[in-house]
């Protein structure tokens, strides 16, 4: 985990406009990109679920709107 | 004590709360069945509710199918949201106090919680029982201790000889097998070896590690991008928490910060709309994929991607509170049946006369506005039913 704790703190310095990304070592750099990666597909998949729960709630206040109907 | 809890006993069979085998029936909670029947509708939950099923399940005992099943979804539910803790509070009682057919199966998925926290790098708090103490096992200790644990509780699955259980069971042990997995990975098979096998890689996809609370704090100085672009301008006057798990059904759906902003990121428009979100991530999505991109161009897009992400899964937190405020109003408006000649009369308030046209007209404007006219409405629905009632009596 002391290697990952590492890494995140690099990416936290990079956003923060703390340190350019071209100052790193090119392997540093690839170990970053399979993090980020693995970061993207987890944010992927909770907005997938997050926009599935909106429709899910649309649907029920759709069905009170057409009650009336 | 012993004799407070026999006080308190006797209080209970006294006034008929107990169930067929000592405990307090979940009936005298219909809490508990608001909260579930909201949760099946929704799929979601408040971390008010879930405090109220977590004290509930601590002091009640529980026998139908249909509570178990709500438990299990619940803390899957919680699982997939990255909250282990509340998860594992959750199961901890009802692997107490469920009927015995359902409680070696919350026994089982007690194992899971604690690997899926473990595979995440997540610590939780285990609770400290004088009569059993939970040792707060690392990753091989809690796979070789327990494994025999795991073993026992399917046995006695299988011999209740239900389908379902032991289908849902069978599942539960499939997910511990893959957490097994991915920590073996990780850490090597034995206490000894403990250095990570291949580093990075696939290990890592596979445990999907996530990034906590990156903060995008602002810089005097605008830093440049690969190709010479500007990463981010800032104001230093403007600071922007970014928190990964803020999801606004989790947490208290009131808590908003007063002085949160946005920092633009080359061009982007100060206010984010999950529609400015989403083009600009299928923009940057089309850019990561170009061939011609070398390594720290490929990191600099996934970052402001990934940043973009964050961004969006806070809109629609807000989205998702925003409905289910809508959804709780509307209940009330329409929680009762309203006839059309009541909803006619709604917009008129004396007469049976209005053409249907019209009134549905009235109807639509009235629900396009219905925050502004909230209480109109609601008075309005009330002389409604008071004009019907009235007829009904002639």
């Amino acid at each position: 985990m002391e290697i990952l704790e590492k890494d995140m703190e690099t990416i936290k310095k990079v956003i923060n406009n703390e340190i350019d990304i071209k100052d790193l070592p090119e392997e540093e750099v690839k170990r970053l990109i399979t993090l980020c990666e693995a970061q993207k597909l987890n944010m992927e998949k909770r907005i997938v679920e997050k926009e599935e729960k909106i429709t899910r709630l649309e649907s029920e206040i759709e069905k009170y709107k057409n009650s009336i109907n | 004590m012993m004799l407070l809890y026999t006080i308190y006993y006797e209080v209970l069979v006294y006034l008929g709360a107990q169930t067929s085998y000592g405990g307090i029936m979940i009936e005298k909670y219909p809490e508990f069945y608001k909260i579930k029947e909201m949760f099946e509708r929704t799929g979601t939950i408040t971390v008010d509710e879930i405090r109220k099923i977590q004290k509930i399940t601590e002091m009640v005992h529980m026998e139908k199918e249909e509570d178990w099943y709500f438990i299990d979804n619940l803390t899957n539910y919680l699982m997939d949201n990255k909250n282990y803790q509340d998860a594992f509070f959750i199961l901890n009682n009802c692997a107490k106090k469920f009927k015995s057919k359902y409680r070696d199966f919350f026994g089982i998925k007690l194992t899971l919680v604690r690997i899926k926290a473990l595979v995440e790098d997540k610590k939780i708090e285990l609770q400290i029982n004088p009569n059993h103490d939970a040792k707060s096992y690392d990753h091989y200790e809690l796979l070789e201790n327990g494994w025999s644990f795991l073993e026992s509780h399917l046995e006695s699955i299988i011999k209740k000889q239900d389908a379902r259980l032991i289908n849902r069971a069978q599942e539960v042990m499939n997910e511990i097998m893959m957490g097994k997995g991915i920590l073996e990975e990780r850490f090597g098979r034995t206490a000894e070896d403990q250095k990570p096998k291949n580093g990075y890689g696939e290990a890592i996809l596979d445990a999907g590690v996530i990034i906590e609370d990156i903060t995008f704090e602002s810089g005097s100085d605008s830093s440049k991008g690969p190709a010479g672009d500007v990463v981010a301008e800032t104001d230093s006057t403007k600071k922007v928490d970014s928190v990964v798990n803020g999801d606004g059904v989790m947490s208290d759906d009131k808590k908003r910060r007063d002085d949160e902003t946005v920092v633009p990121i080359e061009g982007m428009p100060e206010e984010l709309t999950l529609e400015t979100v989403t083009e600009q991530l299928e923009l940057l999505e089309g850019e990561l994929v170009n061939p011609l991109n070398d390594v720290y161009t490929h990191l600099y897009i996934l970052l402001k991607i990934v940043k973009l992400q964050y961004d969006k899964i806070k809109l629609l937190d807000a989205e998702i509170v925003k409905k289910r405020e809508e959804l709780e109003k509307l209940e009330r408006i329409f929680g009762d049946e309203v006839s059309l000649a009541g909803l006619e009369l709604l917009t008129n308030g004396d007469t049976l006369s209005r053409k249907k046209a019209d009134t549905q007209a009235d109807i639509d404007f009235l629900i396009r506005n219905k925050d502004e006219h909230f209480e109109e409405f609601i008075q309005n629905k009330k002389k409604a039913q008071e004009a019907i009632d009235a007829l009904d009596r002639g």
